[in-house]
């Protein structure tokens, strides 16, 4: 239900910064998610991505990082749900 | 006591591959150039003379271009925000580089390209010190033997 993770690459600075650890919640297909939530969810080949919630529509879920460079939905599109493990709850 | 798994927060493509060292190399065949250029002698071949002048030339431009391409894309990709707060001057420095990679193409100067390798090898220092791999000073094992700073692989 609860995990610790560790950030690792700079695309939300200075939202979350490389390095940092972030405390998550398990999400599941019931959990409400809101614009700017910050989400882990799995992406292939990337694996295991930290990015946040900028638009929910009919396609799925568009995540995005602070950083122009940032690998998100504007290059592999909108995320399903059910890819979504884990809401920020904080940071530290 | 236990490993904490890691997100990624990743940008660019996920190569990650980044390294100064073609810059430096670059900025080595800029001063190489401009030693060939100063102990060219004029012979009695006008035109073999002329043709090996054309050629420095051309390869003092090429790599000149070729250093500030690489210091940009270090620059400009791999540097993050947070670097600048550790390294506040190092905009200032890609900045000089830019400059001192033009006048090495505008002047035929050794002093010119001196300053291009050392602003060169600050760039360098601070790209690894960055990605916490230790550095140690060489001299480059060919003409123009000078300086430069490498990574302890």
């Amino acid at each position: 239900m609860i995990r610790i993770f560790k950030v690792s690459g700079h695309s939300l600075f200075p939202l979350l910064q490389d390095g940092q650890r972030v405390f998550c919640i398990k999400t599941f297909n019931f959990t409400k998610l809101k614009i700017s939530d910050i989400l882990v969810f799995e992406k292939e080949p990337h694996g295991l991505m930290i990015k946040e919630l900028k638009s929910i529509d009919e396609k799925g879920y568009f995540v995005q990082g602070t950083d122009p460079f940032s690998i998100d939905s504007r290059d592999f599109g909108s995320i399903s749900k059910k890819s979504i493990k884990y809401k920020v709850l904080f940071k530290f | 006591m236990f490993k904490l798994n890691e997100v990624k927060a990743h940008c660019d493509v996920p190569c990650g591959i980044y390294d100064p060292s073609a810059a430096q190399i670059a900025a080595l065949s800029v001063i190489r150039m401009i030693d060939l250029m100063n102990t060219a002698e004029k012979g009695a071949d006008d035109v073999a003379y002329h043709n090996d002048m054309a050629r420095y030339v051309a390869v003092k431009e090429t790599e000149a271009i070729k250093c500030k391409d690489e210091i940009a894309i270090i620059w400009g990709d791999f540097i993050k925000p947070p670097h600048l707060i550790k390294y506040p001057d190092l905009h200032t420095l890609a900045h000089k580089i830019m400059m001192l990679g033009g006048a090495a193409k505008q002047h035929a100067s050794r002093e010119k390209g001196m300053e291009l390798l050392a602003a060169v090898n600050e760039f360098a220092a601070i790209f690894w010190e960055i990605k916490g791999v230790k550095t140690q000073t060489v001299t480059a094992p060919y003409a123009p033997s000078e300086s430069v700073i490498s990574p302890v692989l």
